[in-house]
């Protein structure tokens, strides 16, 4: 509960440093240089993927200059980024929404519920992710084929939340049981009934958690490419990894494309991040018990 | 079993979505998409690319002209990764969703063949515009892949012959020519060489590919002249090849960077087009990008594999490798297909496509354009093929399992650069996987 | 949390706040249809899209079953096992070199992770923006990833030309063409965007700390240190316990970062299990032996997870298994 009404706890283990301003300058070495080596790392890899796919692919200076936009007009005007992008986005959200809601009612169950096979259901979830996709391909297209799925947006929906829904499911089940259950029998014995109970008490308390899920489904499906490669076949279905892999071809690599392509896809979900960090942080609290 | 266990997955699936209303809809519009198809009574055809991406601009400019030629046919085109292909195409094929019509690269063609997914062309070619314009130099080799050594399952459009790349860059400084001898490659590389600068003579292919191209250059310098002997050994285990394989090996970090040994084709290209690496064995397809790297066709040579120390200066090459189309058998538009793969090998749509790509075009007709002669490296490896002073050696692609032979290869070859297994050891393994995947497959279809 | 809970038949948990010693259940018990109810799209779903893929690989491991050699397919018995077992060294390298793989990645990840989430928890300006920054990687691709980290090593086009031009690196040295340094070459690409998961799940559970908790222990004096090992790390043990689980079991089972970075090798120096299988079944068609190959990883991450959670006593630190 915590995780939504106590205010944040600072200081390593919290409270010591926030209190020692005067003392802080020595003390702050400890942070700040292991962070910016830290930064350093992370960031090093994101400044060459600019510098390839802003410099013309004859430069070889390791600064993006003289610039160009070369190699987005590439991605975008001939390889069709553009429409990889838009798919990406409709499976994201389609999976961002169904897992959401799939995640909500079966953690709620889980968390809240005793019943016979629960065990037996969590080890299935866990055993589920045991197995390398590539060996799932072909029933997996069967399936779809059956269903009259195949190259049909659809199928990358279902696919992404099926086997993204164990390991979530399971976070949302750990977060609903940190939101007291005295709250919803209180709402209860107010007169209302289970299902309004949680929707009026318990569900709001669960936005971070969304979040963070939803946070989770969409990068997940946003990178996933051998899904998207195998079950969809048309030029206009496919979704940016497969518009990625373009820039790789059998006798040639389009680095600068691959590297403009990168950021296409990357930084959005980079900005999006950045605003819902807060509540990504709320939301993935594993389920260790809290006041 | 496994049918029951499938339909009931199926139907516990159509099950859930009816109950969430997804498949409804999805259902309902691919419905009414076929009931507009079949009121224009045009036919849509699919037609897969092996190489999506780098390529797709010159398919889109064909299937424009093929339309307008054809109002009642519609081509679909859809690109596949190259790095993905095998998967793309052995998951619709077992899956039952394979498309109309696609291309096919030649290592990849016996996998399919038997997969039984392809039907036989040579009735539609002999009846067709196109019949005998197809040069026999890699026709031959198509019919070669196929179990009877007959059957033509797919229809060649392009060759990547192996080549030798040289970089008059470095070469010019140095007042070497590009060699027509191994060995006089083998001291070339080494001359060239100026590990100080960075400058190399040589690249070669360590990681994935490097036993592809290391079977072409076996056969060149032994001057082999067929792959299996009338026994069913193979021919590679000889001295001739054991002597080549230790020479070449010596080449490395001698001759080469230390980076070679994990040199996939995307590596090696990139060193030789950082400029710095006099010569590169590769094949033909890897044109385009080495001609923008050295700064012009002026400064880039393309040859034909050298001649080897064993047989008097004759030129000896394995047949080249090759791109195909092929017309799927659950395709339910075979003879629209085939008009389309008509139109591709004409002349006119042949020579587009090779002369963009940089490759030998399949329909001899294109021979006669002005940009075979322009392109040099196109014009050195087509007057080689065409040479009666030349072998070509037919490899044994109709072996389902040749491709797979290769790459499980790759890795023991980067072991033998690093000194952890010796040349010879690695040609017994090879000789003894080819020689088993031959008898096998000799037995497989007595 | 959840998940291991019930595997090891805890029966009843009381949340800590509620007071220690108050008996109550937090869970109802039920036999009604509700629990049911809300499972069913969960279960349909697994039941529908994986229970038939997962079976059809059980099958295969029995089967001879190679999609371009259909003469030779049929009913294998044991074969395909007793192949994996006793003829094929690579089944065996590729399963020490995935188990090396794992415990690198895992307790790294856990470390760098462990230390930025106590670093981003502090208060200091642009915390918002260095979070982002930090979390960054996770939210790129598995091609872009490796061919990020394959530009950044390539010696001539790579970060490492320029780091040789200062003399920092000797002139044209292959990070990943040296069977001396392709591992931990492939370890910090992999850490680059593998430590933001830590990273993220500890900070989380880092601000749910109780404050109380934190300043009754300002109150006993201790010290930073003391106050980590002894109120921060309990708390935070079952969601790394549970966290490091599932990142085992990533870390085991993806394969999209080393096929592309470096293909296994040089030789077969960095294949794992799953590359291996990856193998297989793209380029030898062979699904038959690749199921087998699957059903053993299969089998060694159930043993494991068993015998991590018994071994950790997953729930007990909290204080209330009864």
């Amino acid at each position: 509960m915590s995780a939504i009404t106590a205010p944040t706890v600072r200081g390593i283990g919290g409270g010591g440093w926030g209190q020692m301003r005067a003392k802080l300058n020595s003390a702050r070495l400890h942070l700040f240089v292991p962070l910016t080596l830290y930064l350093l790392f992370t960031l090093v890899p994101f400044y060459w993927m600019v510098v390839f796919a802003f410099r013309p692919t004859t430069s070889h200076n390791p600064y993006p200059w003289p610039i160009t936009l070369a190699n987005f007009k590439v991605v975008w005007n001939v390889l069709g980024f553009g429409t990889f992008f838009e798919n990406s986005v409709i499976v994201g959200v389609g999976v961002l929404i169904g897992l959401n809601v799939i995640c909500a009612m079966a953690g709620y169950a889980l968390a809240r519920f005793k019943f016979a096979g629960r065990g037996a259901l969590i080890l299935i979830l866990l055993c589920t992710q045991f197995v390398p996709g590539v060996m799932l391909l072909i029933p997996l297209f069967v399936i779809f084929r059956h269903l009259g799925l195949i190259d049909n947006l659809f199928a990358l929906i279902i696919a992404d939340i099926v086997f993204q829904l164990p390991l979530t499911s399971l976070l949302m089940s750990g977060f609903i049981r940190n939101v007291p259950v005295e709250l919803e029998e209180a709402a209860m014995v107010d007169g209302c009934s289970r299902v309004r109970a949680f929707l009026s008490v318990t569900l709001p308390l669960l936005r971070p958690a969304f979040v963070a899920i939803g946070s989770f489904a969409f990068i997940g499906s946003w990178n996933n490419f051998l899904f998207a490669l195998m079950f969809m076949s048309s030029q206009n279905h496919f979704t940016l990894p497969v518009g990625l892999d373009y820039t790789i071809g059998e006798f040639s690599v389009n680095f600068g494309a691959l590297a403009a392509g990168g950021l296409i896809a990357a930084v959005p979900v980079v900005i999006i991040f950045a605003f819902v960090q807060k509540y990504l942080v709320q939301g993935l609290t594993f389920g260790a018990v809290k006041g | 079993m496994k049918k029951y266990l499938g339909r009931l997955a199926v139907g516990l699936a159509a099950g859930s979505m009816a109950a969430t209303g997804i498949g409804v809809g999805a259902a309902s519009a691919s419905n009414a998409h076929r009931a507009v198809a079949h009121k224009a009574k045009s036919v849509t055809i699919t037609f897969w690319d092996d190489n999506g991406g780098p390529r797709t601009p010159i398919y889109m400019h064909l299937i424009k002209l093929f339309e307008r030629q054809n109002p009642n046919i519609k081509v679909k085109y859809v690109g596949i990764p190259d790095t993905s292909v095998i998967e793309k195409y052995d998951t619709a094929i077992q899956g039952g969703s394979p498309p109309d019509i696609a291309s096919i690269p030649g290592g990849d063609l016996a996998g399919i063949i038997a997969q039984n997914a392809l039907i036989p062309l040579n009735k539609y070619y002999q009846s067709s515009k196109i019949y005998g314009q197809l040069l026999p130099t890699l026709l031959k080799p198509t019919e070669a892949i196929s179990p009877d050594g007959k059957t033509l399952y797919a229809l060649p459009f392009s060759g990547v012959p192996a080549t030798l790349w040289c970089n008059l860059n470095i070469l010019r400084p140095a007042k070497v020519t590009c060699p027509t001898t191994w060995n006089a490659f083998f001291s070339d590389a080494v001359k060239l060489t100026d590990a100080n600068k960075g400058i190399y003579g040589f690249t070669m292919r360590g990681s994935s590919g490097a036993t592809v191209q290391l079977i072409d250059e076996m056969i060149s310098y032994a001057g082999l002249k067929r792959f299996f002997q009338p026994d069913g050994k193979t021919s590679l285990q000889s001295p001739r090849v054991l002597q080549f394989l230790q020479k070449f090996v010596g080449l490395y970090k001698k001759a080469t960077p230390s980076a070679d040994v994990d040199n996939a084709y995307l590596q090696m290209v990139a060193e030789f087009d950082s400029n710095k690496i006099g010569m590169m064995l590769h094949n033909l397809g890897s044109y385009a990008s080495n001609v923008a790297a050295v700064g012009g066709k002026q400064n880039l040579v393309g040859e034909p594999d050298p001649a080897g120390p064993f047989n008097k200066g004759r030129v000896t090459m394995a047949a080249p490798g090759l791109d195909t189309y092929g017309i799927f058998k659950d395709s339910k538009h075979q003879a629209q297909a085939w008009k389309f793969e008509q139109f591709l090998l004409s002349a006119a749509s042949n020579g587009y496509w090779n002369k963009l790509v940089g490759q030998l075009p399949a329909n001899s007709g294109v021979l006669k354009q002005a940009w075979v002669h322009q392109q040099q490296p196109v014009g050195a490896l087509l007057s080689a093929l065409s040479s009666k002073h030349t072998y070509a050696v037919s490899l044994p692609n109709y072996l389902p399992q040749y491709g797979a032979i290769q790459t499980n290869s790759d890795p023991l070859w980067q072991e033998v650069m690093t000194g952890q297994m010796t040349p010879a050891q690695w040609l017994d393994q090879l000789a003894s996987a080819l020689d088993q995947a031959q008898s096998e497959w000799t037995h497989g279809h007595k | 949390m959840g998940v291991t809970q019930t595997m090891l038949e805890a029966e009843q948990r009381v949340p800590l706040g509620a007071g220690v010693g108050e008996p109550a259940k937090r869970r109802r018990k039920h036999k009604g249809w509700v629990p049911y109810a809300m499972l069913s799209p969960l279960v349909i779903l697994i039941a529908a899209f994986v229970a038939y893929p997962v079976g059809s690989v059980v099958y295969y491991s029995f089967q001879n079953y190679n999609i371009v050699e259909p003469f030779l397919n049929g009913f294998a018995g044991w074969s395909n096992y007793s192949t994996m077992l006793h003829h094929d060294p690579l089944f065996w390298s590729s399963l020490l070199f995935t188990g090396k793989w794992v415990v690198t990645e895992v307790v790294l990840q856990l470390i760098f992770g462990m230390i930025l989430a106590l670093i981003m928890n502090e208060a200091f300006r642009w915390r918002g923006f260095t979070r982002a920054a930090v979390f960054a990687p996770w939210a790129v691709s598995g091609v872009l990833t490796t061919t990020i980290w394959l530009l950044l090593y390539d010696p001539q086009a790579g970060i490492v030309n320029y780091l040789s031009n200062i003399g920092l690196a000797p002139r044209g040295f292959a990070i990943l063409a040296d069977t001396h340094t392709v591992f931990w070459g492939a370890v910090l690409a992999e850490l680059w965007r593998g430590v933001p998961f830590f990273a993220i799940i500890i900070l989380a559970d880092l601000q749910s700390i109780p404050r109380e908790l934190i300043e009754a222990a300002n109150c006993d004096g201790a010290n930073a240190w003391t106050r980590f090992r002894w109120v921060v790390l309990p708390h935070l043990r079952d969601a790394v316990i549970l966290s490091t689980l599932l990142r085992c079991v990533w870390e085991f089972n993806n394969v999209d970062l080393l096929f592309t970075l470096t293909n296994g090798g040089p030789g077969t120096e960095t294949t794992t299990l799953p590359l291996y299988v990856a193998r297989q079944a793209i380029d030898n068609h062979n699904f038959g032996y690749g199921a087998a190959l699957t059903m053993a990883g299969f089998a060694i991450l159930f043993v494991f997870s068993m015998i991590y959670l018994k071994l950790s006593k997953f729930g007990a630190s909290t204080g209330y298994r009864s």
